[in-house]
């Protein structure tokens, strides 16, 4: 009875710890960007070059390229415990 | 400790093997050789003690040798001083008579023919030849009618080359008759008809018939007398005894039937009876040769009580190994390794129960006791220090961390490109030209410029342009394609 007590208090100290300091951290910058004034032109460029479709493509290849590294450090730990 | 064990089993399992098979040796028909008995004193063979007596006896497993070493010299020097009557010795019946008696197996009767002189064992025709050196004793008796009458359990010892007068089997008969008639027959392998030397009729009856059914072979054996071939009739396969062996053994033989009845072998010209016998073969395929009467008590009578038994004979005797004091010995020694193994094993068995018995008794309320002791600990751990584990609660994280600086990175670049993802629209451009133009308007309208359908094709090339850029640098990132 004693020790789940102790236990419940050390999760809810965490919980606050954590609470706390994330609350210290600033607002993301890019939150409040909007696309208001430039919409047009992002429409005018997409329509001569097509960024949507491009960063898409390329956020799907940079999945892809972190998916790499991340195996590839995940073999050598594997590697080097072996 | 294991190695001995298996090696005490070893020692059991072979000695109980060896002890069962000593058994089993030992159980020869008793029966059989106190039937034989009676045949081995008469035909002067002595033994030295009771047990050597029995050993001969159960040891008989269907040949017995008999040696006469002086028969030869003895019957030559009757013949040669012109005597026409050989007699038996008397002291081969007395002794045949004596282990009778003592032995209780039966009356003593020596019949007629049987214990006469040999000129009137063989009928008053009876002569002696000699032919290349030896002697051929033929007649005639009347023994057809007696052959008849033989009663049931009679051992028969049909001599080896009994000697006929004419193509007739006297042996042959005996044997046909004895057979047929419930009676055990004993032949010896070749019958020779001396009168005309031819054996061809006879010669394989018993050899091919009997030898393999008959409950054994009494042959006798003479010094100096050689096996001959009887000539060109039966293209030199028949060998005949020597014709004293056959006068002698005959006579030997006949005496030791006296346990039960006395016989007189004689021959006969009979020639029709040897297709009796082949009749009876072809009809019956085999012959039955019934076991022999059983003795019973007989055998533990003991030899002791006889004095002055087998004494007789032609001085030349064989005493038989006696293998049953060995076999006795045998068996003695290894009832007790395997009497002393067996306490061994009893004892141990005797320990092995009393540790299962405590095991089986203690080890479970000790067993029970300790899960006791192990719940009750338990419980004290679960519900008085540990608690409900079930009862803990994760408390929540209550801020958000998309929007907190630098956790939100990865939603502000997708925040971007959903913003740079924007619909595209052909650009217009519009101006008010003045001065020289007088504030003329101007406006190009980009879509008229390009079809629709051309700029589409242009941002595929530039899409598949970008993607084969990607393509081009990955195997530098991933550090392949060197």
């Amino acid at each position: 009875m004693m020790l789940v007590k102790i236990l419940q208090g050390i999760l809810n100290f965490i919980a606050w710890v954590v609470n706390s300091v994330i609350s210290l951290l600033p607002q993301s910058p890019f939150l409040n960007v909007s696309s208001g004034v430039i919409d047009d032109w992002l429409g005018y460029v997409n329509y001569f070059v097509p960024v949507g479709q491009i960063m898409a493509v390329f956020t799907l290849w940079l999945s892809a390229i972190t998916m790499w590294y991340l195996y590839r450090w995940v073999f050598r730990f594997v590697k080097y415990i072996d | 400790m294991r190695k001995f064990l298996s090696l005490m089993l070893v020692v059991l399992i072979v000695s109980n093997s060896i002890l069962v098979y000593a058994q089993d040796y030992t159980l020869i028909d008793n029966n059989l050789g106190m039937k034989i008995a009676p045949i081995l004193i008469g035909a002067g063979l002595a033994f030295s003690s009771y047990e050597a007596l029995v050993s001969a006896t159960n040891n008989f497993i269907g040949f017995i040798s008999i040696h006469f070493p002086n028969v030869y010299n003895r019957v030559v020097d009757l013949v040669q001083n012109g005597l026409n009557q050989i007699t038996l010795d008397d002291e081969i019946f007395s002794a045949v008579e004596a282990f009778v008696q003592a032995m209780g197996i039966g009356q003593v009767d020596i019949v007629g023919t049987a214990h006469i002189p040999l000129t009137n064992v063989f009928g008053a025709e009876s002569i002696v030849q000699q032919i290349d050196n030896d002697y051929v004793v033929s007649g005639v008796s009347e023994y057809y009618d007696w052959v008849l009458n033989i009663p049931e359990g009679t051992i028969a010892i049909v001599a080896a080359s009994m000697q006929f007068s004419g193509t007739g089997s006297g042996s042959m008969e005996l044997t046909l008759r004895m057979s047929a008639s419930g009676n055990q027959a004993i032949a010896e392998k070749y019958i020779y008809d001396a009168a005309t030397l031819v054996a061809g009729q006879l010669y394989n009856v018993i050899s091919y018939w009997y030898l393999k059914k008959i409950g054994g072979i009494y042959y006798a054996s003479v010094d100096g007398v050689t096996w001959k071939n009887v000539g060109t009739s039966v293209k030199n396969r028949i060998y005949v005894l020597p014709k004293l062996k056959n006068l002698y053994f005959s006579l030997a033989l006949a005496v030791a039937t006296v346990a039960e009845v006395s016989i007189s072998i004689p021959a006969n010209d009979v020639s029709l009876e040897i297709d009796d016998a082949r009749k009876y073969r072809e009809d019956k395929e085999v012959f039955y040769i019934p076991p022999i009467a059983d003795i019973g008590e007989l055998v533990n009578v003991r030899y002791d009580h006889v004095e002055n038994v087998g004494q007789g004979g032609d001085g030349g005797v064989e005493v038989p190994i006696d293998y049953t004091g060995i076999l006795q010995g045998i068996s003695g020694i290894l009832q007790s390794i395997l009497s002393f193994l067996q306490n061994i094993f009893q004892n141990i068995v005797n320990l092995l129960q009393t540790i299962v018995n405590t095991m089986t008794q203690t080890i479970p309320n000790l067993v029970q006791s300790i899960m006791e002791g192990v719940e009750s600990i338990a419980n004290l751990l679960t519900e008085g220090l540990i608690g409900d584990i079930g009862s803990i609660t994760i408390p929540e994280i209550d801020v958000s961390l998309d929007s907190k600086f630098p956790f939100s990175l990865p939603w502000d670049v997708a925040r971007l490109v959903g913003i740079m993802n924007a619909e595209p629209k052909p650009p217009i451009f519009e101006a008010v030209l003045g001065g020289p133009f007088r504030n003329a308007s101007l406006r190009i309208d980009v879509s008229e410029i390009f079809e629709e359908g051309f700029m589409q094709k242009v941002r595929y090339l530039e899409l598949i342009a970008f993607c084969i850029g990607l393509a081009i640098i990955t195997p530098r990132l991933i550090g392949g394609a060197k």
